[in-house]
């Protein structure tokens, strides 16, 4: 009789929300807009979004919606997204154009069909995930798409039809692609035929990243790792040859605290290669990657990463990046990642003194003892380094973002200050200037 | 009264103990660590860190708690804060836990882990000779000890750790065996690269024990490493260009020029290559000898080698005696040399034809001017192949024609020449064993000759100086004048000291005895000396 008046509730309520109010406004920070109708207006707390809105945040905004089914969509700062369809009956429809989703599913929800069936599709401009449970987060610069799971189980595949497809479509689609578990991440590249094999995310972002469930941006470093040391990995051994098991934590555990040691997660783990691999077009990091959620380019752990037998991830090496308060990868001093996912990397030419911030191609996304660490492949000055199957003329003279510069001194006769801001896209020294150097001249 | 003293003591310690293994009991009930536990397994290092703090605070708040639990909490502690790469965080935790006489099996490891990560490189040290005590992963805690040695500038000790490592059983050291041998060789390159011959001693000793660990496992991750660092070194000092298809790595440069100077003094002037007589003088005189050899190797395919070589050299004595300064002279000898390669016995080998040409003259009519001498036309096959484990053996037939000033001493000569290299560690013997058959116009002067010489180069003394020594026995036999020179023997000894300066310049002192035992006493006995410095420069 109860689940009767609750089915009897839930469609009535549906009904009356149809076309119409799908979420509520729970929390927001800054500035949220929401255009429905044609029509743009401000949200506040306790406003509701209509089914075919977009919701747009500003820079350091966000907004936590409740949906009509207690699923809570928390949307991060510079984002845009549209609700397609979104009911109890049938599976939902998001259209992420920019920005990035955190979302925790309500089992309510996702008991409404058959199991192996998505219960929401997220779509962004290159990739749809099907979300068949729980705790997510996704993110899109509107070319590359990244996923993270922290609890239930995704599908995620690339997406070349950008029209509005039917639910039914859409798990055609996300049923032909990988299939993600907890604590693992894939990334979908504009230029790339697949999205990457699920990996382990490093462990310290994972766990950084599901505590900051209100997309508090905080860029100091988190607790651990707070300065980056010396490698583990003494020259010469690989990561897994110094690693040690938990075994005798664990025999300790049960000898000391009579506690059973607990077992691995039998809901299926990419537990498999944990160095990761290429093999044509499948990709798959090597557990313990950072992923820059912004913009989806993957850090492997680097070359003197301990593996960790206990989640059969890398620990990065100190030189690899780190993780700061709000699960948002740091990179070295001497590298930036924008958010369109380029990498640049200050280069002090030892001769002249003068600091050249060059761009290079992400490193290879897998451990091993050549593997090379994030901005370690600036190399020699000289002609920029271009990404596998691309030639350096292919970078073009486009405009480049602001890049922090390294060190006080002059660009153009122009006096920068160290850690300045040196806006590229400014008409007045944007002759000469291309994407892939800058040469600052110390003072 | 004392038995009831005791008694009361027991009562309290029994009481005491009691409240301990109560607390314990509460500390054993599984719900105290059931939560760090699933966060262990999840890898949420900082979460359990968090949980083990407030554990740590409510024991601190209990009475008794055993000091093997509070140990237990710190280790544990330690064993997050290195996954979580906080390594002051372990350090503390660990020693912690030690202060608290816990100290189970693997903890010295991780605790050297976090001091080698904190750069505190001689308490590491420690820690992990505290962990293979343990024997807990010997071959990885002893390639600790001995890398770190080696940071700390201990090459000495390092070395021996390393070699250690060889003795370890296969399960204990297969992680690191390779590595361990890669080291070694960063080791001896180290102490080579102060060298002033490094070029040599990188050749001799560096990239063979590079090779060794390639050849452990060339497919591992720590291969193209090694063959990187191989690949440097012989591009730095200009070893190989490639590899032959047998194996052999061919010359880089594959060009080889040599000039050198001699300055000398020699006892007893005389003159025999090319005569059927000595020309000797019995007087000293100071000489001065220029040579240049020249050589370009063509490789063709990888499997054939031709290489043109040109040899000139000048002799000019300073004792202005017509008996000295007939013996002026020069020599221009170009040649042909080829090699095929190919392998014997699975080894690399190689057949080997070549052709001699020389043309010498000298002042025969003591003119002072250049005349006529000697022409040579000399042909050669041979084999250069392994068959002995230390070193390549090279075997000859040698068919030479002589045309002389002297018509009576025109001459064809046939010789079989067999020549071993042994490499004696540091040490490096040669031996050569040639018999010659000369067939001269005049019959008179017709000979069978036996020669053994041996060469022995020593290591490098004492950073200065390498010397050599060498000692030559020819017997002839004049198979048609036994009568008049009976049975003939010279005696060479010599020495030589050799000192690099720079990568190509190299100076020579050499010193050289010969005593011919005739019995042809005017013309044919004899002995002299020879004390010469030479300068050499390499291209």
């Amino acid at each position: 009789m109860t689940h009767i008046l609750c089915l009897l509730f839930l469609v009535l309520t549906s009904t009356a929300f149809a076309q119409t109010k799908v979420a509520m406004v729970k929390l927001m920070r800054g500035e949220v807009d929401v255009l429905s109708s044609g029509k743009t207006s401000r949200l506040k707390v306790d406003d509701w979004v209509a089914s075919g809105s977009v919701v747009k945040t500003a820079e350091k905004s966000f907004v936590k919606l409740i949906f009509i089914d207690k699923s809570q969509m928390n949307i991060g700062p510079s984002s845009e997204m549209k609700i397609e369809s979104f009911s109890g009956k049938d599976s939902g429809v998001i259209d992420l154009v920019k920005g990035k989703i955190r979302s925790q599913v309500t089992k309510d929800y996702l008991q409404i069909k058959e199991k192996d069936k998505s219960k929401l599709f997220i779509k962004t401009q290159n990739a749809v995930m099907g979300i068949r449970g729980t705790d997510f987060m996704i993110s899109t610069n509107g070319t590359n798409t990244a996923t993270v799971l922290f609890e239930g189980e995704v599908v995620f595949n690339k997406l070349t039809d950008r029209g509005e497809l039917s639910p039914k479509r859409l798990e055609a689609i996300v049923d032909s692609g990988v299939r993600i578990f907890p604590g693992e991440f894939s990334v979908m590249e504009a230029n790339k035929p697949m999205p990457t094999v699920p990996s382990l995310l490093n462990v310290q972002q994972r766990e950084q990243l599901e505590k900051n469930k209100d997309m508090e941006s905080d860029r100091a470093p988190s607790n651990a790792a707070s300065e980056p040391g010396k490698s583990v990995v003494p020259e010469g051994l690989s990561g897994q040859a110094v690693s040690n098991s938990s075994d005798s934590l664990k025999s300790e555990l049960a000898e000391t605290a009579k506690t059973a040691p607990a077992e691995p997660s039998a809901s299926g783990s990419s537990a498999g290669d944990p160095e990761g691999y290429v093999k044509g077009n499948l990709v798959k990091p090597a557990n313990g990657s950072f992923v820059h959620i912004d913009s989806g380019v993957v850090i492997p752990p680097g070359a003197g990463a301990v593996l960790d037998p206990n989640t059969n991830t890398f620990l990065p090496a100190p030189d690899a990046g780190r993780v700061s308060a709000d699960g948002s990868y740091v990179p070295p001093k001497n590298v930036e990642i924008t958010n369109e996912g380029k990498i640049l990397v200050s280069v002090t030419d030892t001769a002249t003194g003068a600091v050249v911030v060059k761009q290079v191609p992400p490193p290879p996304p897998i451990v091993s003892a050549t593997a090379v660490v994030i901005g370690s492949n600036a190399g020699n000055l000289g002609s920029p380094a271009a990404a596998p199957g691309q030639s350096a003329a292919a970078f073009g003279p486009k405009p480049l973002r602001d890049v922090t510069l390294p060190g006080a001194g002059t660009v153009d006769n122009r006096f920068v200050p160290t850690g300045g801001i040196l806006n590229v896209n400014d008409p007045a020294r944007a002759s000469g200037v291309t994407d892939t150097t800058i040469i600052l001249t110390p003072k | 009264m004392k038995t009831i003293a005791w008694m009361l003591c027991l009562f309290f310690c029994s009481l005491a103990t009691a409240q301990e293994t109560a607390d314990i009991s509460a500390a054993q009930n599984n719900t105290v660590f059931a939560s760090a536990v699933e966060l262990f397994a999840q890898g949420k290092y900082q979460t359990v860190i968090d949980e083990l703090k407030e554990i740590e605070q409510k024991f601190s708040q209990s009475k008794g708690v055993s000091r093997q639990l509070l140990g237990f909490v710190a280790y544990w502690k330690g064993i997050c804060y290195n996954r979580s790469q906080d390594y002051p965080g372990a350090i503390e935790s660990f020693d912690r836990a030690l202060s608290h006489d816990y100290s189970p099996l693997d903890l010295n490891y991780e605790y050297g882990q976090a001091l080698f990560a904190s750069e505190k490189l001689a308490e590491a040290r420690i820690q992990f000779r505290e962990s293979l005590k343990k024997k807990f992963k010997r071959g990885v805690s002893l390639y600790y000890i001995a890398f770190i040695s080696k940071e700390l500038g201990q090459n000495n000790k390092a070395f021996t750790f390393f070699r250690a490592i060889e003795k370890l059983e296969e399960g204990e050291a297969f992680e690191v065996r390779q590595a361990a041998e890669m080291q070694i060789g960063d080791i001896y390159l180290e102490q080579v690269e102060k060298r002033i011959d490094a070029f040599r001693t990188v050749e001799t000793y560096v990239i063979p024990q590079y090779e060794r660990a390639l050849a452990l496992n060339p497919d591992s991750p720590l291969g193209p490493v090694i063959r990187e660092k191989i690949v440097k070194l012989q591009r730095k000092y200009d070893l190989v260009l490639f590899q032959l298809r047998n194996g052999r790595p061919a010359l880089i440069p594959p060009y080889f020029l040599r000039i050198a100077q001699e300055f000398g003094q020699d006892t007893n002037v005389t003159f025999s290559p090319a005569e059927t007589t000595i020309s000797k003088s019995k007087q000293a005189s100071a000489y001065s000898r220029t040579d240049v050899v020249g050589r370009y190797t063509f490789y063709v395919d990888n499997y054939f080698s031709i290489a043109p070589e040109f040899r000139a050299n000048l002799t000019h004595y300073f004792n202005r005696v017509p008996e000295i300064y007939r013996n002026d002279n020069y020599l221009l000898a170009p040649a042909i040399r080829t090699a095929y390669e190919h392998t014997f016995r699975k080894k690399p080998a190689s057949f080997l034809v070549d052709y001699d040409f020389s043309e010498a003259r000298r002042d025969v009519n003591a003119r002072e001017e250049f005349d006529f001498n000697s022409r040579t036309h000399a042909f050669m096959v041979g084999e250069r192949f392994n068959f002995f484990s230390s070193g390549e053996s090279v075997a000859r037939l040698r068919y030479r024609i002589l045309d002389s000033f002297l018509s009576d001493s025109d001459s064809t000569s046939t010789s079989f020449v067999f020549e071993q290299v042994m490499s004696l560690g540091s040490t490096t013997l040669l031996f050569y064993g040639s018999y010659d058959m000369m067939r001269v116009k005049n019959e008179a002067f017709d000979t069978n000759a036996l020669t053994f010489r041996t060469d022995l180069i020593l290591p490098r003394f004492e950073d200065w100086f390498t010397p050599s020594l060498a000692l030559s026995l020819t017997s002839t036999d004049p198979i048609n004048n036994r009568s008049a020179r009976g049975r003939e023997l010279l005696l060479n000894p010599s020495v030589r000291l050799s000192r690099t300066f720079a990568q190509r310049w190299r100076s020579n002192l050499k010193y050289e005895y010969q005593r011919n035992k005739s019995d042809d006493k005017s013309n044919f006995d004899f002995t002299k000396s020879i004390y010469a410095v030479e300068f050499e420069y390499l291209f």
